[in-house]
């Protein structure tokens, strides 16, 4: 694993542009002085050979979570009415570069997470601390 | 805010933590089925081997959740029930002004409250 190497600003930006086209990418570059950490989003194509050995590394470890956390179970697709497959909720893996505002490489991150907006489900509220005294 | 105000006043030690990936903790109480792109079916099969039942023509894989996952809308609420059971277990109240500040007093010796804040 790399670590605190020196990655070229403009190299990265490049590099967004060339991958822009596959339309499978999302490039999100802060508001200078907003965030500490630059980050960039490739979403699909998560496990496939074309991932550079430390993106295919994180998508694995980020895998491995949810056996350790037992999320998943198998289904029977016998067992599914047509209606619920076609309600299975779609999901993707985000994969992401941080990278510190001097261009110091920090890590990449992958997070595998379900588009829930697509899904028809009443909002829900959860309580968040009051930040009010 | 107020926890620490309390705390401050009342000269109490301050613990501090993170429970790391909290959502994928959190029960739910619903049936949910998710599509996994096929760019992931293999790896995550490799892994789990169990779960190939739900494997599709296409190569993508229909997998049901057992706890929520990040993205889903009901999974901060899933978060705060799968929690919130745990001050309360403790003897720990919900406080009116802030439903995420638990409260407890102790009737032995001076009142003591404690206090737990959670936010996503």
């Amino acid at each position: 694993m790399r670590k605190k190497t020196r990655v070229n600003y403009r190299e990265v930006l490049g590099y967004r542009k060339r991958n822009q086209k596959r339309g499978d990418e999302i490039a999100h570059l802060p508001e200078a002085g907003t965030l500490a950490i630059v980050t960039f989003v490739y979403v699909g194509r998560a496990a496939s050979a074309e991932l550079s050995d430390e993106r295919r590394e994180a998508v694995l470890k980020e895998l491995a979570q949810m056996h350790d956390y037992d999320v998943l179970q198998p289904i029977q697709l016998s067992e599914l009415t047509p209606e619920e497959l076609a309600r299975a909720v779609p999901s993707v893996m985000l994969i992401s570069d941080k990278i510190a505002p001097d261009g110091t490489f920090l890590k990449v991150k992958a997070r595998f997470v379900v588009k829930g907006y697509m899904e028809a489900v009443d909002d829900s509220a959860a309580p968040t601390i009051s930040t009010n005294l | 805010m107020i926890a620490l105000n309390i705390a401050a006043s009342l000269d109490y030690d301050i613990d501090i933590f993170d429970v790391t990936a909290a959502f994928l903790e959190a029960f739910l109480d619903r049936k949910v089925l998710v599509r996994i792109d096929h760019t992931l079916t293999q790896a995550l099969i490799e892994q789990q081997p169990e779960l190939r039942s739900g494997l599709l023509p296409d190569g993508s894989l229909i997998v049901q959740l057992k706890k929520a996952l990040y993205g889903l809308r009901d999974a901060p609420s899933s978060w705060w029930k799968t929690l919130e059971g745990v001050p309360t277990e403790l003897g720990f109240k919900s406080s009116d002004h802030d439903k995420c500040l638990f409260i407890r007093a102790r009737p032995q010796k001076d009142s003591t409250s404690s206090s737990l804040t959670w936010m996503t």
